[in-house]
């Protein structure tokens, strides 16, 4: 009887459309417009260790609680914050004040307070990318200000700073030479055996009135009626970390020599001033480095650039490229050489000098020497290290 | 059309390779590389090449077994050691069934449907893996066969158009703890090894070209360079991924063009694990058919307290807990070892059994030979009988009515004597054919169609007896005479005719039998493919 019963594949398949179609009426599957888009999120620290989020919420109907709906004044992006004693927390109360489904599913952006990353959020973080499904491949970005007050502000051109920071973290091969701390990566570094994580600090600084121009764009968050408009400087880290005591900024030229040393680049720029107050302005074509260990207690670095002279100034007056001489051309290239070797140089001294292994040379140890491999108490400061760069000029 | 001739569970060694490629990447391609970092450490890389190694060497055993086609000999052999081996590959099976529905289960109630109730993913999964398993393993293949260049296609979309960062010193060093204590780490992976246990119960017909080889040497490369990549990518973040495979998309270029990609990961591993999911399910009725003789109770037995358990267990992490520890795994390994290796020993046992068997047989036919001799001398001695009153009766050149009675009455009894004997044969080459049953299926179709040429060649002498003729009967009795030896002491590649010849001699035998005899019982008509071998006689042309 069975067996006549399920030979009869119509009556199965029959039998389970007719189940789906009834069960499937009885789902409530939220549509699109029940979901807040998120783009960027913001996290902060405030007292008593509860955490204020901010989402940046992608408005569909243009419309603003501001303004009211539609027309000239209509916004793109929306703030939300919230405050809990957990990052999911805050969320949760923010899908309720907001009435939709926080959906971070499109977040490529999380702003991150200083005092935030230096507390330590990495199992809030993991919360976040499995219960409400953060992407591992979100860039982490490290702010000096509030997270809410870098979201509400707008940028001459592209009016949301949300918007702004989810390009420079989406288009990767446009700005590489900037260091990218994604949320796996993030992750990854806090099991790792140096415990120290490195990402870009977004600065913020007031446009004067005058480069403004006649923008007349209304501000971008719920709340904030600013008419400011403010430039952002992403080139300097932000290094922090369980195994340090006291976090730490990285100077834009030891960050650029460790996002050599860590990630390649692709994109970029090298200024070098010169002893008799010239400056050269190099493009990057590539750059890559490694770090080896060279024994239990010694490393080397290796750094490789290729760059191409754009600009060359000279007693403040620029100078035509075509008539440098191949001697000016070398001069300039080992000068290069020497700024970058030196900065390494400083950065690791730096490492040394806070206990930070953020060039992450105790993963390198373990890797080379295996599980034998002991840290002893001053590991860092203890290491001997040689470092080789190579600068290649080429014909732009 | 081919699979037409195949045989009950039997497939080709492609649609074998397509199966094993499902079942192989369906687990290993998501959840190992988050284990083996939880478990061990960095050791992805020498993990997955100690498990394809271990896996391949399990393989290697049970393609052997199951190319002798292992399962049946042993089954009409050694049916004891098959039960006391099955009960552990049942309980084997069903840990491993269990523990891939629940993880699977649990990333598309978790990551895939949130909001849909975890009891219709459950029904909606179940069907079509339980429909999958009680349709056979043939319609498996033919699915695996289809969906394969779709699944392809999505991989090779999935990893080609990567861009990440890689950092291949992660997956250094090689060794994170020393050899002994990471050797008894190894056990958690038992239950990621033994992907050839629901095979062992196929047979395979094998092609030109060695399918199976490619498959698991394509399959375990792809898996060990998805494994690495998702080292390589993720770091020590692997262990918050739920599937690796799914995750790789997010760092698919056009990822940025198309928005999220997750469905290029998920859709093929979806086609995978099913498949995976309806051989292990497959496997385990094959073995409730095995017990319970009837295929409809062993698939009401297991399947039915599967779905139960499925449907009342509180969360999924309870059966993934129940299963994914040290001892399941160790018990995996050595399953996966023992099972397939003591099938192994016992399958040639059984061949050697069976072949002992076919030896006896043809032993036990030459007492046939001598039957046979003894018939032949008696159809000969009948003949001789027969020839002597034909002399008699020519010496005398008279018709005499006593004589023609008495020739008539000898007649008969050396018919009734030669069709006593061909019946005893029939009953013999019937109680061998009981003993040596289904040997092969080529002789027992041999056989069958020797019975039926004894029951056509028995049906033909009555038809000639009813006949009368004497001529007839006469040539007939030369020609059975003849044929006769040529079965019992040529064997039975005499007694099939399967050459052009048999029309002729169909022919021959239609000459031979009153037309009578052959409108009467229209049945009987032999088939010219299954005739008894009939030499052709100069005696026949005159009898024409």
């Amino acid at each position: 009887m069975l067996s006549k019963l399920l030979r009869s594949k119509f009556i199965i398949i029959g039998i389970f459309l007719l189940f789906l179609i009834i069960i499937g009426r009885t789902i409530a599957i939220s549509s699109l417009t029940d979901n807040a888009i998120v783009i960027a999120v913001g996290i902060d620290l405030k007292t008593q260790g509860k955490y204020e989020v901010t989402v940046h919420v992608v408005n569909p109907t243009g419309s603003s609680p501001e303004s009211g709906g539609g027309g000239a004044s209509a916004q793109k992006y929306v703030n939300y914050t919230a405050t809990g004693s957990t990052l999911a927390g805050a969320l949760s109360t923010l899908h309720e004040s907001i009435g939709l489904v926080v959906s971070l599913s499109h977040c490529n952006v999380v702003l991150i307070s200083k005092d935030a990353l230096q507390k330590g959020i990495n199992e809030e973080i993991q919360n976040m990318v499995d219960a409400w499904y953060l992407p591992l491949d979100a860039v982490v970005i490290a702010t000096e200000n509030k997270p809410i007050e870098v979201l509400s502000t707008t940028t001459p051109l592209v009016k949301s700073t949300g918007e702004y920071l989810r390009t420079i973290c989406v288009e990767s091969a446009s700005f590489s030479n900037l260091t990218r701390l994604k949320i796996k990566d993030y992750i990854s570094d806090y099991y790792s055996k140096a415990q120290v994580s490195t990402t870009m600090l977004l600065k913020m600084k007031e446009m004067p009135p005058a480069s403004v121009g006649s923008n007349s764009g209304s501000s971008s968050g719920s709340g904030s009626s600013s008419t400011k408009q403010y430039e952002f400087d992403l080139r300097d880290n932000f290094v922090f970390g369980a195994a340090i005591k006291e976090s730490m900024v990285l100077q834009r030229d030891y960050a650029q020599c460790l996002n050599f040393l860590r990630n390649k680049a692709d994109s970029g720029t090298i200024d070098v001033e010169l002893s008799d107050g010239g400056i050269a302005n190099f493009e990057i074509i590539s750059a890559k480095g490694n770090l080896r260990a060279t024994g239990p207690n010694s490393v080397n670095f290796k750094t490789k650039i290729v760059v191409v002279l754009r600009a060359y100034f000279k007693k403040g007056e620029p100078v035509s490229l075509l008539k440098l001489s191949l001697e000016e051309r070398e001069e300039l290239r080992r000068l290069t050489q020497d700024k970058i070797c030196l900065s390494t140089k400083n950065a690791f001294f730096l490492s040394q000098a806070h206990d930070a292994d953020f060039f992450h040379i105790e993963d390198e140890m373990y890797r080379t020497y295996g599980y034998k491999w002991e840290k002893s108490s001053d590991f860092l400061k203890s290491l001997d290290a040689t470092f080789e760069t190579k600068v290649q000029l080429k014909r732009g | 059309m081919k699979d037409d001739l195949l045989k009950k569970n039997e497939i080709y060694s492609r649609q074998l390779g397509l199966l094993l490629f499902c079942a192989i990447t369906a687990f290993n391609l998501t959840r190992l590389p988050r284990i083996i970092v939880n478990t061990i450490g960095d050791m992805v890389l020498l993990t997955n090449v100690i498990l394809a190694l271990a896996d391949i060497i399990f393989f290697t055993v049970g393609y052997i077994f199951i190319t002798m086609y292992g399962y049946d000999l042993i089954k009409k052999h050694y049916k004891i050691p098959l039960i006391i081996i099955l009960i552990p590959t049942c309980g084997l099976l069903l840990m491993k069934f269990s523990l891939f529905f629940a993880s699977a289960l649990t990333y598309i109630t978790t990551s895939l449907f949130r909001s849909v109730p975890p009891y219709l993913i459950i029904i909606t999964f179940f069907a079509p893996i339980f429909y999958m398993a009680f349709k056979g393993i043939v319609p498996l293949a033919r699915t695996a066969g289809a969906f394969f260049w779709v699944t392809l296609a999505l991989i090779v979309f999935d990893l080609v158009f990567i861009d990440a960062r890689l950092n291949f010193r992660r997956l250094l060093p090689l060794l994170t703890k020393d050899p002994l204590s990471y050797i008894g780490d190894l056990g958690r992976f038992g239950i990621y090894t033994c992907e050839i246990l629901p095979f062992l119960f196929i047979k395979v017909k094998k092609q030109r070209l060695p399918y199976v080889g490619i498959s698991i040497g394509f399959t375990y490369s792809l898996v060990i360079i998805i494994d690495i990549l998702t080292v390589v990518i993720f770091g020590y973040a692997v262990f918050s991924i739920e599937n690796a495979f799914s995750s790789l998309s997010i760092f698919n270029e056009f990822s940025a063009t198309l928005g999220k990609l997750d469905w290029v990961g998920i859709v093929p591993w979806l086609i995978m694990v099913t498949i995976a999911m309806s051989v292990l399910l497959w496997a385990v009725f094959e073995i409730g058919e095995f017990f319970f003789k009837k295929r409809t109770v062993g698939i009401v037995v297991f399947s039915i307290p599967l779905l139960i358990l499925f449907l009342t267990v509180r969360t999924m992490e309870q059966i993934i807990d129940l299963f994914a520890n040290f001892t399941v795994g160790y018990a995996f390994w050595i399953g996966s070892l023992c099972i397939p290796l003591s099938m192994l020993i016992l399958g040639i046992l059984a061949k050697k059994k069976e072949t002992k068997m076919q030896n006896d047989g043809s032993t036990q036919k030459i007492p046939q030979q001598h039957t046979f001799e003894n018939n032949e001398q008696g159809e000969e001695g009948a003949g001789q009988a027969l020839n002597e009153t034909q002399s008699n009766g020519g010496a005398s050149k008279q018709s005499d009515q006593s004589n023609q009675s008495e020739e008539k009455q000898s007649m008969k009894y050396s018919h009734a004597n030669s069709q006593k004997k061909s019946q005893e044969r029939k009953s013999e080459q019937a109680g061998n054919s009981s003993q040596s049953e289904k040997m092969h299926s080529e002789d027992n179709q041999q056989k069958q169609s020797n019975q039926a040429d004894m029951t056509q060649h028995n049906n033909n002498q009555q038809q000639i007896k009813s006949s009368q003729n004497e001529e007839n009967m006469q040539k007939y009795a030369e020609n059975s005479g003849q044929s006769g030896g040529g079965q019992n002491g040529g064997g039975k590649n005499n007694l099939v005719q399967k050459n052009r010849k048999s029309s002729l001699n169909l022919n021959n035998l239609k000459r031979a039998i009153s037309p009578e005899a052959l409108t009467q019982n229209s049945d009987s008509v032999p088939d010219t493919k299954s005739f008894i071998l009939i030499p052709e006689k100069e005696g026949d042309s005159n009898a024409q």
